[in-house]
């Protein structure tokens, strides 16, 4: 429905039938049905917790939707899908032995339905989990078994074990306790099975097809200014060909403020560092042009009505481009503004025309740069907060990175790349493997934008208390540490480096303590000393390079 | 021998040292257990590292030790280093096998023996070296 149809329908509406004002609960309200419940059974041995708070509904594309979904001591109850028929829910549930994961059951790919009102009916969290991990892993074998890829001993064997244990999960249906005992063993199996076979899948296609030598290896460049300048360009270049420089508004810490006041730009601190990046043939990409976090959203930019909105964002892109235009190989030109990073409260018509204005400027005056989307979130966990990135309730319906994405590209934004942000999900790797490949079908070149990960405790983060010691269950196969985040790295980089239409893989940052993950940097300390993440990047690059192809 | 009987005997052999002829000490004499014991050197086996492990390490302990065939550990020339362990003199154990500390990610930095799935290590012959992969042996020896 347009928008100018829906104030028409709804105001008629309002004639005949005071209460129904134009939100959209009141007009969902009857889609309330029976109660399904997935109760969990604490089978684990730790100290747990075991479950997130956090609960959410996926619909069969997998997009997350608002619902009544909650958690309580019953377990996981839902009951109003707000009209989706078939859904699945998503939790975060400790699987000891893999991690303290968010998960997805959808019945084996068959998705779940309410019962009928009135009516109840329960289910055993943990078989529901393991099944629909343990039936995916089949279809997903299939899939990527076509190219002969053959799998090895041990993916056949985790694969054979989630089986064998779901096997006797079902036999146990009737008896809760056992049933969750043997399933939540299947899940641990299916999950180490899921990542294999991503990775052994990965690694056949790397072989096969060698070394990428357009492949870019990237990472923000603001370290510059936060070590020594030689060591910092003799460090990043080692290891990567591409650059982010930053252009936040404000509140980026360690450049200047971009704008110092409203559409007045401050540019010499990056011309600095994108000559100097230029000069060691990396290629630049700054980032962003228009990103309304909370973080970074000035109040003059925040109260800003609409029109002047376009006329400001004109001027700050032309201004920008020809500043920049020719040193850039890209320019972000929005972030995160899938209805997460909204707080000017622009309704989605608004952010497909400013988008698609913002892209036509910067073309108009850099052409060959390219322009690019950027996503935060990809599984859109946000949606079920019904929140801005403030914590502001959320005003108009809320979209999944996906669907932001298809709505920018129907309405005809001019994007040439499609970004997407791979912090460390919450999610194993063939959770992110499989939403990386939803984007596919838009059929634009991709970045991995930003990808890191926490590299745990340090010396200086424990003694000056700026990080917490891990308080929850592991997350990821072990507590972080180096040794983890160089995992987690080349598994990522693994994963990038294999799908020919992902062209970048952006790590950030370069140097702790000043990382945006905890301790999430490559370098230890300004100083310059080489984290495990770092030594396994040169190897990985190695180990790329001496491939033919 | 009891403590004072030992000082006696070594001090007679002390004042008495420098009259006798060296012949005289072969084979035995003085005391201290390196002398007493015959000379056990052989060959050398030597357990050749591979590293495949993705991770920073430290990956072999440079300290390792030898086992009898009822899992005792006994004193050896035993000695490693990132280059592999070596073992030339097994203190007249015919049999032994040998225990490194051993970084199996996935699992943890940890002792594992190696004793030829069972079978234990020989010393090759006197002059000779042999050579195994100190990967395969670890592998190999709690699977058999």
């Amino acid at each position: 429905m347009k928008r100018n149809e829906f104030f028409h329908k709804s105001s008629l509406m309002n004639v005949v039938s005071a209460p129904l004002i134009l939100t959209d609960r009141k007009i969902t309200k009857t889609t309330s049905l029976g109660e399904l419940t997935f109760k969990p059974w604490f089978v684990q041995k730790g100290r747990g917790p075991h479950i997130n708070d956090l609960v959410w509904a996926t619909d069969k594309n997998w997009d997350t939707f608002y619902s009544n979904i909650s958690r309580s001591e019953k377990g996981i109850t839902i009951s109003d899908t707000k009209g989706e028929k078939k859904f699945g829910i998503n939790c975060r549930w400790n699987v000891e032995g893999f991690g303290y994961t968010n998960i997805t059951a959808d019945n084996g790919g068959e998705l779940y339905e309410l019962p009928l009102d009135g009516k109840e009916q329960i289910l055993n969290l943990n078989y529901e989990l393991a099944k629909s991990r343990v039936y995916r892993n089949r279809k997903r074998l299939i899939h990527l078994k076509k190219d002969n890829w053959i799998p090895s001993k041990e993916l056949t064997m985790f694969l054979d074990l989630s089986e064998e244990y779901l096997a006797d999960a079902e036999k146990k249906i009737n008896e809760s306790e056992k049933c969750a005992t043997l399933s939540q063993t299947a899940l641990n199996y299916a999950l180490w099975g899921s990542e294999k076979m991503e990775l052994e899948k990965a690694e056949f296609v790397i072989s096969n097809r060698g070394f990428r030598s357009e492949f870019f290896m990237g990472c923000d460049a603001r370290a510059f200014y936060q070590m020594y300048q030689d060591k910092f360009l003799d460090l990043f270049s080692n290891v990567f060909n591409y650059a982010n420089v930053t252009f936040v508004v404000k509140g980026d810490g360690i450049m200047s403020d971009y704008q110092s006041q409203r559409g007045s730009i401050n540019p010499e601190t990056r011309e600095v560092l994108i000559k100097k990046l230029n000069e060691r043939n990396i290629k630049c990409q700054e980032r962003l042009l228009f990103w309304f976090h909370d973080c970074c959203t000035p109040d003059w930019l925040r109260s800003m009505k609409y029109d002047d909105l376009l006329k400001y964002s004109e001027k700050l892109t032309i201004d920008t481009m020809k500043q920049f235009g020719d040193s850039l190989y890209a320019m972000e030109i929005i972030n995160e503004l899938h209805d997460w990073a909204n707080e000017l409260e622009l309704n989605p018509d608004q952010i497909n025309s400013l988008s698609k204005h913002i892209a036509e400027v910067s073309k108009s005056i850099a052409p060959k740069v390219k322009t690019t989307i950027n996503s935060c979130c990809l599984f859109g966990e946000y949606i079920q907060l019904n929140q801005y990135s403030s914590g502001k309730k959320a005003k108009f319906k809320q979209r999944t990175p996906w669907q932001w994405t298809r709505d920018m590209i129907d309405a005809g934004v001019d994007i040439d790349i499609v970004e997407l942000q791979m912090y460390y999900p919450y999610r194993d790797l063939q959770d992110s493997v499989l939403m990386t490949e939803r984007f596919e079908v838009f059929n634009k070149p991709m970045h991995y934008s930003e990808v890191g990960v926490d590299g745990g405790p340090t010396n200086r983060s424990v003694k000056l208390g700026t990080a917490e010691l891990p308080n929850e269950p592991y997350l990821w196969h072990q507590p972080w540490d180096e040794e983890s985040q160089a995992d987690w790295l080349e598994s990522i980089y693994t994963i990038a480096y294999s799908k020919d239409y992902i062209k970048a893989c952006n790590w950030f940052d370069f140097v702790d303590p000043f990382s945006y993950m905890q301790n999430g940097g490559l370098l230890r300390t300004p100083e310059g000393e080489p984290k495990a993440a770092y030594e396994r990047l040169q190897y990985i690059q190695n180990k790329w390079k001496n491939l033919k192809g | 021998m009891k403590r004072r009987e030992f000082v006696k005997h070594t001090a007679l052999a002390g004042a008495g040292a420098a009259l006798i002829p060296r012949f005289l000490y072969s084979g035995q004499s003085i005391l201290t257990s390196n002398r007493i014991k015959k000379n056990t050197e052989l060959g050398e086996l030597v357990f050749q590292p591979t590293y495949v492990q993705k991770g920073s390490g430290p990956k072999l302990l440079d300290w390792a030790y030898a086992s009898d065939n009822e899992w005792n550990a006994f004193y050896s020339n035993i000695k490693a280093s990132k280059d592999g362990v070596t073992i030339s003199d097994a203190a007249g154990k015919e049999k032994f096998g040998i225990d490194v500390r051993w970084n199996i990610e996935g699992f943890g930095y940890i002792f594992i023996t190696a004793d030829n799935g069972g079978e234990f290590y020989s010393l090759p012959g006197t002059g000779k070296r042999r050579e195994l992969y100190l990967n395969f042996e670890l592998a190999k020896s709690p699977v058999f």
